[in-house]
């Protein structure tokens, strides 16, 4: 948590530091690779924006365990934290003043977000909904839907949206192009400061025979020499055993990153459940909480959520648990485990029991050291 | 500046407000001789000829410091505190700031205590005021505040040697006697530290390799820190260089630590103690470098000396992040202990630490009316350093707290118990006659909704 947010403008680079710069009313969209500091960029705009002419207006988030992770950050700029909402809150909150909000209690989560959507759309069209925030700021708009992204820009004189379609992790229709044409000026972000070599190398193998895609670990700006950075494969574990590792690690990381995030990713709920469980049998239930959980406290030291839920978050140390199940996540898997593994900044660990996806396997095949060559008696299951 | 050289009857009767005697030897100077052997010399910022003013300067004989000062307040129409308005010094000190070139001071150390103070600040707290609590309110008391002023302000080296017994002296008179003994041994164990970096500001090489190690530190000087390292790793399970240790990830210099504060609390002589305090100081700052992440846990040793170390390293090492920290504190503590005094402007204490002692023999509850800050007693402690403290009276009389108040009802305090007894009864009967007499009706009702029901 202690250096996730920037303290002064010496942590900006050329590249970052000229957004200041650029005129106030300047919708803008803001691309980088995870790690990049689109986030940071973003509340710096929402601040200097705040403290300018510009107090009306929202930071807008995915889910409200981003905005819980934002807020920790953001008690440090001057704008009320009360100013970061989710996209469901910010919709809602203006349909629910035109009497038409939505009871989203015996909806599919897509369903109430295309009905708010909807008719929100509608709202606006009638010309009863005009523009209504001087701001609005939107981080991960890669998971928006253009529809939501256009109705976005009718509310808001100055739109900032941040961007990365790698770390599309939504089964929507892209809406990237619509973001372009709804901003003045892209903003492109070439280096990235989270994640270490070796997490970059696992992120690097998923995409590396993609054709546009730009090698995290080329430009990377992490500190690497004070803390050299560490992946670690686990198979071949049991989720039991995985559980097992992961104690023995997480209490040594607890002391030497004691200010920092640590994170458990799973892929599913159901092995969350397990291991929360497990985890708090050994003894550390006073630090661990359980993200997107009506109990969830932001101030404990170790996370536990779903890949996806994890979006937008950081972690000194991350621990991914449960792969074999990666397989069950559908068309947006790889894109999922890339934003997953991109969340860990100096260790990262993975564990799983049988089988992972091919594309993965060779990830961290290409991220280890070198196995010994392939013997014959190896191939005919005799070694 | 106006000077006048008078002795001390001359000095007395300025002091009482006539300058008559000696208007005619008021000169105008740009710089202050002291090459007199007796007298006492009178120093202005202002002409006192043009309107009376105290000077804002005294230089007395060393052994007369004391003397002068006490028959100056003997009179009541001498203004109190004196040495609000007037600062009172020796020659020998006076020669130190007026007659002697100042040395080129290595101002990185100022970095170093900047931060001192923070963790002192803690340190006094008994940890109840974490770092991120700390205000410039509260390191501004610290003894490295006070510290650091006197090296800003190249005090003599006698002044250095006095100042942690009149901080304490000072901190004694306001404090409880269980947080005079806390106090005590946080500032035996910061007086090393800062012992050690006024050693640095004058660019002089320790003899210690814990010592030269700062030194290296401050001159960039790897092979250097590598020989003093080796120095302190005699009672490590695993000796290793600080090249070595960079390698490993920060997990694994943690599980070091961890053996290293074993060894520690383990420690069967004074000397493993020592050598171990500063190795294990300095393997917590390669934790995580530039930041203090690991203060609570050093903390939670029991062993003051062990942040003190742990503090100074880090901020030797990284002092532009550690200086960053807890919204830029330290810069804004650099920023007060940077800041130059004009030696030759009047005191902004609300007295001298000689004065307070006068003052503190016929107890300290006068001074509450002469203090510039509410709940704070500024003190000159050594000439051009002035440090605050915490000011409050522990038991303030009722009767005092009235004299506060302007509109104040004369009231007798000797009453009788009888007395009193009478005057109650006769304002409850006038009460009495003053109340409605209700119905029955209006009694009952009120009876019925009060009463539990049975």
């Amino acid at each position: 948590m202690s250096d996730t947010w920037w303290k002064d403008e010496d942590d900006l680079v050329a590249e970052q530091a000229k957004v200041l710069d650029l005129d106030e009313e300047k919708s803008l969209l803001i691309m980088g690779p995870p790690g990049s500091g689109k986030t940071n960029l973003l509340l710096l705009r929402a601040n200097q924006l705040y403290l300018g002419d510009y107090p009306n207006l929202h930071i807008v988030v995915f889910g409200s365990l981003l905005k819980h992770f934002i807020q920790l950050g953001g008690n440090q700029y001057d704008f009320p934290t009360e100013k970061i909402v989710t996209h469901a809150q910010l919709f809602n909150d203006i349909l629910r003043s035109e009497g038409m909000g939505v009871d989203s209690e015996n909806l599919q989560i897509n369903e109430a977000r295309v009905e708010r959507a909807n008719r929100l759309q509608e709202l606006v069209d009638s010309g009863r909904v005009g523009k209504q925030f001087e701001a609005l700021l939107l981080d991960e708009a890669q998971d928006y839907t253009p529809q939501e992204i256009r109705l976005m820009k009718c509310l808001t004189d100055v739109l900032i949206a941040t961007a990365d379609s790698r770390q599309k992790i939504y089964n929507v229709d892209d809406c990237i192009e619509v973001l372009r044409n709804c901003t003045d000026e892209i903003y492109p972000l070439t280096f990235h400061f989270r994640n270490g070599l070796a997490i970059c190398r696992v992120a690097d193998g998923i995409f590396k025979n993609a054709p546009d895609y730009t090698p995290l670990r080329t430009h990377s700006n992490y500190r690497e020499a004070d803390y050299p950075s560490t992946f670690m494969p686990k198979r071949g574990l049991s989720l039991e055993e995985q559980i097992s590792a992961m104690v023995t690690q997480i209490n040594d990381q607890r002391f030497a990153y004691p200010n920092d995030l640590i994170g458990i990713l799973c892929p599913r709920n159901e092995e969350l459940d397990i291991i929360f469980s497990a985890l708090t049998r050994a003894g550390l239930g006073y630090s661990i909480t359980r993200a997107n959980s009506k109990d969830f406290d932001p101030s404990r030291p170790i996370w536990l959520s779903t890949l996806t839920a994890a979006k937008g978050l950081e972690f000194r140390a991350l621990h991914i648990a449960g792969l074999d199940y990666l397989y069950r996540m559908g068309g947006v898997q790889k894109r999922l485990i890339y934003t997953g593994i991109t969340r860990a900044k100096t260790a990262l660990t993975m564990y799983w029991h049988n089988s992972i996806p091919g594309y993965l396997e060779s990830a961290i095949q290409s991220a280890s050291p070198s196995k010994a060559p392939v013997t014959k008696k190896k191939i005919f299951g005799k070694d | 500046m106006w000077i006048a050289q008078v002795n001390k009857r001359e000095c007395f009767e300025v002091y009482l407000g006539s300058m008559k005697m000696i208007e005619k030897r008021v000169n105008a100077l740009t710089q202050i001789k002291l090459n007199y052997e007796n007298d006492i010399l009178l120093i202005w910022d202002i002409d006192p000829r043009e309107g009376f003013s105290f000077p804002v300067l005294v230089v007395a004989g060393d052994d007369d410091v004391k003397s002068v000062l006490s028959s100056l307040k003997a009179s009541p129409q001498v203004p109190a505190p004196l040495t609000a308005i007037s600062r009172v010094i020796g020659r020998k000190e006076a020669k130190q700031h007026f007659d002697t070139e100042s040395l080129l001071l290595n101002k990185s150390i100022f970095s170093v205590i900047a931060l001192l103070s923070l963790v002192e600040g803690s340190l006094h707290s008994d940890g109840k005021v974490g770092l991120q609590q700390q205000s410039p309110l509260l390191c501004k008391r610290t003894f490295s505040y006070a510290w650091g002023r006197a090296i800003g302000a190249q005090v003599s080296a006698d002044s250095f040697q006095e100042l942690p017994t009149r901080w304490l002296d000072v901190y004694s008179m306001l404090n409880s006697p269980a947080a005079l003994d806390s106090a005590q041994r946080t500032v035996s164990h910061l007086t090393n530290g800062l012992t050690l970096l006024t050693q640095l500001a004058f660019d002089k090489k320790p003899s210690q390799p814990s010592g030269q190690l700062a030194f290296s530190i401050l001159k960039g000087d790897k092979e250097g820190q590598e020989r003093a390292w080796e120095g302190l790793t005699a009672y490590l399970s695993r000796p290793m260089s600080i090249e070595a240790i960079q390698s490993m990830t920060r997990e694994d210099r943690g599980l070091l630590l961890q053996e290293a504060l074993r060894a520690l609390t383990a420690a069967k002589s004074r000397t493993e103690h020592d050598t171990l305090v500063f190795a294990c100081a300095f393997l917590a700052t390669r934790l995580a470098p530039g930041r203090l992440d690991h203060f609570e846990m050093l903390k939670s040793i029991g062993l003051p000396e062990l942040l003190v170390w742990y503090g100074l390293y880090a901020a030797l090492q990284h002092p532009k992040e550690i200086l960053s920290l807890h919204s830029g504190l330290g810069f804004r503590m650099l920023r007060d202990l940077l800041r130059d005094e004009d030696k030759l402007a009047a005191p902004i204490s609300d007295m001298s630490y000689l004065e307070l002692k006068m003052i503190a023999r016929s107890g300290l509850e006068g001074i509450a009316g002469v203090i510039g800050h509410a709940s704070e007693l500024q003190i000159e402690l050594i000439p051009y350093v002035s440090t605050s403290f915490t000011f409050q009276l522990r038991s303030r009389s009722r009767y005092d707290e009235r004299q506060q108040s302007f509109e104040m009802e004369s009231t007798n305090t000797s009453i009788s118990p009888r007395e009193r007894a009478k005057r109650l009864a006769l304002e409850l009967s006038l009460l009495a006659k003053d109340l409605p007499d209700y119905p029955d009706e209006y009694s009952s009702r009120r009876n019925k909704a009060t009463k539990p029901r049975m």
